[in-house]
């Protein structure tokens, strides 16, 4: 495509990826995205804030050039080095050969490893500013929004914000700007869901940050770029990252796939002891729910344990699936526990309870196991299993 | 004779361990041997270099490779 102006001097100079349907292997992407770059020029000096996708690189310079020869860009500013707005960056520092690279203290290690090659770049620290001679940028810090180097750029002068990939959207219309396009806030909450969600306490500390800057325009790194309503943006991510108010009761949600009941029993068992210890619980079905949706459920539960048999020396691919489900919400000393019946090896619920350590949960219990039918003795026991991840909460 | 190093200077309690401080590159969280990492069971007086190998950030869950030594 070819530049596109936002303001006198600015320039949007980024690739539409129309035909792209699944980003980074685990991401939908119904509407394709686009990878933002963008040209700002001030009196003296010029500077490109992010770059593209490796594999667009060629299509990526061929929509620069018009707009500037490279060898007269003085600042690559990187807001953050995930490949798919560095892959480019080699392609483009060999032509523009006396850009300087501007990235944040952790994203020096990443440049390295991403061009291997000796760049010595310039560090952005907190409140830093470039002047590019009535026009300044001025670097805003936002570790893990969502890479550990992430940092907004925000041009003063005109008051607009280069926020990466915060406020973006995999979205592709070559309209470019959100009050020119259809409503996109399904896929911007869905953006916000997969990328954002697992850094709310890092969303919730930027949003104070850029609280009091005067902001005529967002410009992400995917997706619409925002000069309308962004107000009702920025309430949406405030929205979505605020803590949901904490429970009156303890919970502790317990999952089960059963192939003959015998698991779905010690499920509810194990439901009714904690039931009986003082807690909420829900008893769900793995082959009866889309775990997605749950995810909320499960964030704000104190605890979750998995059941599943073992069939042929492993747990169920649903049980699997639960536990692959998780990336996006907050684990990190979860109680975790896993239970199952089996015909003679049963090491279904051992592998979930070591894949559970690994997803960092709190795994106090030994997994509750027993072959085949739970007698009445094996069901007390799994209550008491319930009540004992009560008093562990 | 082989130049293995010995317990006397190796143990993380042991007179000469480092107690060089080394800082996570990804997101700046600093390890202090005087405090180790108790939440994790690294307990206060061990040295960086005696951190097991698959001890990470207890911030970022940056591997160990991913720290340098600050600079004092």
């Amino acid at each position: 495509m070819n530049p596109v102006e936002i303001v006198p001097g600015i320039q949007w100079v980024g690739v539409l990826d129309t035909q792209l349907r699944v980003f980074d292997v685990i991401m939908e992407a119904k509407h394709g995205t686009t990878y933002n770059s963008y040209l700002v020029r001030g009196r003296d000096k010029v500077a490109l804030i992010d770059a593209s996708k490796a594999a667009f690189a060629e299509t990526y310079l061929e929509t620069l050039r018009p707009a500037i020869d490279p060898a007269a860009i003085d600042y690559m500013v990187c807001n953050h080095l995930e490949p798919d707005h560095s892959g480019a960056l080699a392609d483009v520092l060999d032509v523009a050969s006396n850009a300087q690279v501007v990235v944040t203290k952790p994203g020096r290690a990443l440049l390295r490893a991403i061009l291997n090659r000796d760049v010595k770049p310039t560090i952005a620290a907190e409140g830093d500013r470039i002047d590019l001679g009535g026009r300044t940028l001025r670097f805003i810090l936002a570790p893990f929004l969502h890479w550990p180097d992430t940092m907004f750029t925000y041009l003063e002068e005109d008051q607009i914000l280069f926020s990466g990939d915060f406020l973006g959207a995999h979205y592709c219309d070559p309209r470019l700007f959100n009050d020119l396009i259809p409503n996109y806030d399904e896929a911007f909450h869905y953006y916000f869901q997969v990328i954002m969600r697992p850094f709310k306490e890092y969303v919730r500390q930027a949003l104070d940050k850029i609280a009091s800057l005067p902001i005529k325009v967002v410009c992400p790194v995917h997706g619409p770029i925002l000069r309308r309503d962004i107000g009702r943006y920025i309430d949406l991510y405030r929205q979505w990252s605020a803590e949901p108010p904490a429970p009156k009761k303890k919970c502790v949600l317990v999952f089960y796939v059963s192939s003959y009941g015998n698991t779905e029993r010690m499920a509810h068992a194990i439901g009714r002891g904690i039931r009986d210890a003082g807690a909420d619980v829900a008893v769900v079905d793995l082959t009866a729910v889309d775990v997605r949706g749950m995810l909320d459920d499960i964030e704000a539960a104190e605890g979750i344990a998995v059941g599943t048999c073992t069939i042929n020396g492993d747990a169920l691919e649903h049980a699997w699936s639960l536990l692959s489900s998780l990336t996006t919400i907050k684990l990190k000393d979860k109680l975790g526990a896993t239970f199952g019946a089996f015909g003679w090896s049963g090491e279904g619920p051992l592998m979930l309870a070591e894949r559970m350590k690994g997803l960092k949960f709190r795994v106090p219990e030994e997994p509750m196991r027993v072959q085949l039918v739970p007698s009445d003795a094996d069901l007390k026991a799994c209550e008491e299993y319930g009540k004992r991840l009560v008093s562990a909460l | 004779m082989l130049n293995v190093p010995s317990q006397q200077t190796r143990g993380s309690h042991s007179q000469g361990a480092s107690m060089e401080k080394y800082e996570c590159t990804m997101c700046e969280y600093t390890y202090d041997p005087a405090k180790g990492d108790p939440g994790r069971g690294i307990p206060p007086g061990t040295s960086f270099d005696d951190l097991p190998n698959n001890w990470t950030c207890p911030k970022c869950n940056a591997g160990k490779n991913m720290f340098t030594a600050v600079e004092e």
